[in-house]
């Protein structure tokens, strides 16, 4: 990442608590754009070329939980006690550690005798009943099914959040939070088969999860950024992109608290279930859930709020607004001198601009319970120094 | 009270908003009280505890997809309604206790049976699909095996009850099984079994064909076995004793002539047989009657009767409706009244008139339903009449109207979880949860140093109001805690504290631009409160898409994560915003060591600002 950093400043962290960073997000943006596409353009290859591993809720198969409780039986024992008794050992792992230590054996699919007839030879060779062995069967269809459910919910979802974004926020911000979405979706389908974390069907449905996750986290940023440009067409000061940016810098802290306070409680979930319970749902979960929210967090302040920039730059109230300010900023002494013409018209755009504005911006009641007067005429020349700066930055 | 002194005083704009937080404090009380109350009266004025699910205290779950042929379309609601009872009803008969039948998505139903000692087989088999079928008795015997049982375990040996076999073997039922090869039988008998079992390679236990059976018994008893066209005498009886030893799932394998002659298969055997062991439709069968009393003054005792049937002609699909009703004769003598369809009504009719005066056996689930006597031809309706109580003929209409099972159903998972693994995975979700809680505390503690309680308390009021929740939840609507369920709640514990982050950061952008605690925490909680409500929308929307479209244990994630968003927003609002108010008011929240929404240089930050502006 890139850190554009003022001599007088101090240090990183202590800006990054003040909410005073100046990362050029939007600036850069392409940067970001490129080493997305690139990354994005790696992992599809990567899915194409090496695939998913599949848990057994896809190919179907039978996992039985056998308590360790005797240390001379080994792993290996219980592994070949199974394939006597006619089972393919697809894998086989301990999980957790003392009383509570246990062996894993997944094997392939078994009528329901075979499976009594694995059952009973693991317990003889672990020595233990065969009431204590916990045995979880599926059949290699039940993968499948829950996966379609998990995607008629995924296009669901995603229709009606977009639909919410663009009724609570504008329909640039839908389209750049449901660009943000997709990425993030393989993005982390691409880890998985990147890293071979295993699939299982509790994986799609975290996946659904951190959707709504990135989603929580775009709000955030799509608030702030809101806020800070519902009135910016009125003043001189900014254009869009700047705007866009400050609202990022500002909200980078919310975004990374969001994050680790999010990541937190998963990541204890992720230690118990691999930790203690080794296999299951409760991993699946956590671990999708970690992935994603990291990725989550990248996409909505690295993308999704660019891209904002990006269509708001092609319409043309935001086009006149860059160069209203390129003006401002190019020839401030040349313009007070000898463009007094000019800037009549300048100024009916102005307020055409202020209306088109103000019609939207009825949702800030603070402002406009405390000022209404100055927010409601103030398009005079003052603009700079208006009260809106009395807000930082 | 702070809010007293508030209104007394001259007003400028900012402290007409002043919040008055008393209300606040004792909504929440209210709701806590409430909430409490009401979960503590729900589990019988006990100390409430939440429904564990079975992957917590163990069990077996199994879930059941409905396929149809040729059909992608998932059957209707209603439909899965009635397969819903059938396997209740099912899962009742094998002796479980308290089982949770239900359906999930449109083509699912999951049987959750809580505790360790399950037969499983018998549980596989509830979605086997069994047929209604109509057939004629072509013998019937009364099976006392069980009767000389319980009296002999009563060890009041009294006179045998009156044997009340009609042993009048008829022309038909010799002509299958003694010449025959065993060929098809065998293979009819082995397609039927196949639901139940797969076609599994034979183990040392079970005989899986025909032929295996024959072996198992022994070649005498074999050849005895299939030269009965009666029943045997003391000599031969004595020769078949081996075939008590068969299992059901043997049992079923043999012809039906056998089945029925042989004494030493008893009814207990014939209902234990796999379920679909005699659906086939064109086949001889035998099958017995459900108990009856033997004597009207101890209905302890019991006996069956067994009955050898022909072929059936009419099937369950020919009925189209059955109902209850009266005896015109005699008011107090309940019928049921059934109609046939078209096709049905012929069959029927050619029925009736071939058999007039015999006894026809309405055939469900390896049982015989009930056995009227054909008083007349008759073709599109019927009316079957006996001794039935209102319950009873409810329960024959019931059966006749839906008694097979509408669709088929796969097996599509068994989770089978023991006790002891349940409490790991409970005591690995609660160590979780604990963790989870402990480092996001420490998290705001180091961030936000003071206002670290603040989260911390609001997480406690928010564990308050969910724990009695789910409780209530647990034994009013049946909810049950899942480790998924648990998985969810921890997750959100990210989800609500994010909300107090973003109403704190809020009011540390406030303080830095220049304003004092006092006022900077009105100003942010207006802002917060879009922000959070915003953002709590979409988790909600996630959540509600998730339990309603999801299938399997997910649905219990889903379920905690939208029931914490919504504990959530309250506790926000009820509790977070006014504890932060009054905060606010003392001088707390302005020194930067303590509250950590400071920033160091605030002061000259606010002097930066003034300047620009």
């Amino acid at each position: 990442m890139s850190t554009k950093q003022n001599e007088k400043r101090p240090g990183i962290l202590s800006q990054l608590y003040r909410g005073e960073t100046d990362f050029q997000f939007v600036a850069a943006r392409k940067k970001f754009y490129i080493a997305s596409a690139v990354i994005l353009g790696a992992l599809v290859v990567v899915m194409l070329v090496k695939g998913f591993v599949l848990g057994i809720d896809f190919a179907g198969g039978v996992q039985y939980s056998v308590p360790a409780t005797d240390s001379s039986v080994s792993l290996d024992d219980v592994e070949n006690a199974a394939a006597d008794a006619g089972a393919e050992v697809a894998s086989g792992q301990i999980a957790g550690s003392g009383d509570g230590r246990a062996f894993i054996i997944r094997v392939g699919e078994l009528d329901s005798d075979e499976q009594t007839a694995v059952r009973t030879a693991i317990a003889e060779e672990a020595g233990v009943g065969v009431d204590s062995i916990s045995v979880s069967e599926v059949s290699a269809t039940w993968g499948a099914s829950v996966s379609k459910q998990a995607l008629i919910a995924l296009i669901v979802f995603m229709v009606l959040v977009s639909l919410f974004i663009w009724i609570r926020f504008e329909r640039r911000m839908a389209v750049a939070a449901f660009g943000a979405l997709m990425h993030d979706l393989v993005l982390t389908a691409g880890i998985y088969s990147l890293v071979g974390f295993e699939i299982t069907p509790s994986t799609i449905v975290g996946m659904l999860t951190i959707l709504g996750y990135s989603l929580y986290d775009t709000v955030v940023v799509f608030d702030k950024v809101q806020e800070n440009t519902a009135q910016l067409l009125q003043t001189r000061s900014k254009t869009f992109a700047e705007g866009v940016n400050d609202a990022i810098n500002q909200t980078l802290m919310r975004s990374i608290n969001t994050t680790i306070i999010g990541v937190l409680p998963v990541a204890a979930l992720l230690f118990v279930g691999v930790g203690i319970l080794g296999v299951g749902t409760l991993k699946d979960l956590a671990l999708v859930l970690f992935v994603g929210m990291i990725v989550g967090a990248y996409s909505s302040i690295f993308l999704a709020a660019p891209w904002v920039v990006d269509m708001a730059e092609r319409s043309a109230v935001y086009k006149r607004h860059n160069q209203k300010i390129a003006n401002k900023r190019a020839g401030t002494d040349a313009e007070d001198e000898g463009a007094k013409p000019a800037r009549k018209s300048a100024k009916a755009e102005d307020e055409d601009d202020d209306r088109l504005v103000l019609a939207k911006s009825d949702d800030l009641p603070l402002e406009l319970l405390e000022e209404p007067e100055k927010a409601a005429s103030g398009s005079g020349g003052a603009r700079s120094g208006g009260p809106k700066k009395r807000k930082r930055r | 009270m702070a809010s007293v002194t508030g209104a007394d005083r001259p007003r400028k704009k900012i402290q007409r908003k002043r919040l008055p937080v008393a209300p606040y404090f004792v909504g929440l009380i209210l709701v806590l009280a409430l909430l409490w109350v009401a979960a503590i009266a729900g589990s019988g004025w006990k100390f409430p505890t939440p429904k564990l699910g079975l992957d917590l205290q163990g069990g077996l779950s199994m879930t059941l997809s409905a396929y149809q042929q040729g059909t992608e379309e998932p059957p209707a609601p209603e439909t899965m309604e009635q397969a819903r009872q059938i396997i209740e009803n099912r899962v009742n008969s094998t002796g479980v206790s308290e089982p949770e039948v239900y359906v999930e998505g449109s083509e699912n139903i999951v049987v959750n049976v809580a505790g360790n000692d399950i037969d499983e087989e018998a549980l596989r088999a509830v979605g086997a699909p069994a047929e209604l079928r109509f057939r004629i008795v072509t013998n019937s015997v009364a099976d006392t095996s069980a009767l000389e049982e319980q009296l002999a375990e009563q060890e009041t040996p009294t006179e045998e009850p009156t044997d009340g076999a009609s042993e009048t073997p008829t022309a038909e039922s010799t002509e299958t099984p003694a010449g025959d090869a065993s060929e098809a039988p065998t293979d009819e008998a082995a397609e039927e079994t196949s639901e139940g079992s797969g076609q599994a390679p034979t183990t040392e236990d079970t005989a899986a064909t025909l032929d295996e059976v024959w072996a198992k018994v022994g070649p005498d008893a074999a050849a005895a076995a299939q030269a009965l066209t009666a029943a045997p005498d003391e000599a031969t009886s004595a020769l078949l004793e081996p075939f008590g030893a068969l299992k059901p799932e043997e049992v079923a394998l043999l012809p039906a002539t056998v089945q029925f002659y042989l004494p030493q298969i008893t009814c207990e055997t014939l209902d234990s047989r796999p379920p679909g062991a005699v659906q086939q439709p064109d086949i001889e069968v035998t099958a017995c009657s459900a108990p009856e009393a033997a004597a009207a003054d101890d209905p302890s005792l019991t006996f069956q009767y067994k009955y050898l049937l022909q072929p059936a002609t009419v099937l369950g699909s020919d009925v189209t409706s059955a109902d209850v009703g009266t005896d015109q004769a005699n008011l107090n003598q309940f019928v049921v009244n059934v109609q046939f369809s078209t096709e049905g009504a012929e069959k029927w009719s050619a029925l009736t008139t071939e058999n007039l005066q015999s006894q026809v056996a309405i055939v469900l689930d390896n049982e015989v339903v009930s056995a009227p006597t054909i008083q007349e031809v008759s073709s599109n309706s019927t009316q079957i009449s006996g001794e039935f109580t209102a319950a009873e003929a409810n329960q024959l209409a019931d059966q006749l109207n839906f008694g097979s099972l509408p669709t088929n159903f796969v097996v599509e998972t068994v989770n089978e979880v023991t006790a002891t693994l349940g409490v790991d995975q409970l005591k690995a979700g609660m160590i979780a949860m604990v963790l989870g809680l402990i480092l996001v505390f420490l998290y705001c503690m180091v961030y936000y140093r003071f206002m670290g309680f603040v989260v911390l308390g609001s997480l406690i009021v928010a564990t308050a109001v969910l724990y009695p929740t789910v409780a209530l939840l647990g034994s009013q609507i049946g909810l049950t805690l899942t480790l998924a369920g648990i998985a969810g709640f921890v997750v959100s514990i990210g989800i609500t504290a994010d909300s107090f982050i973003v109403y704190f950061e809020r009011i540390k952008e406030e303080m830095a631009g220049g304003r004092s605690a006092r006022s900077a925490v009105p100003r942010a909680w207006v802002r917060a409160r879009r922000t959070v409500l915003s953002a709590a929308a979409v988790s909600m929307l996630s959540a509600v898409v998730l339990y309603i479209l999801a299938i399997g244990p997910v649905r219990a994630f889903a379920f905690s994560l939208g029931l914490s968003t919504l504990v959530d927003i309250m506790v926000v609002f009820l509790f977070t915003h006014p504890i932060a108010e009054f905060l606010s008011r003392g001088n707390l929240l302005n020194k930067p060591s303590l509250s950590g929404l400071h920033t160091k240089t605030a002061p000259a930050a606010a002097g930066e600002a003034a300047a620009k502006g």
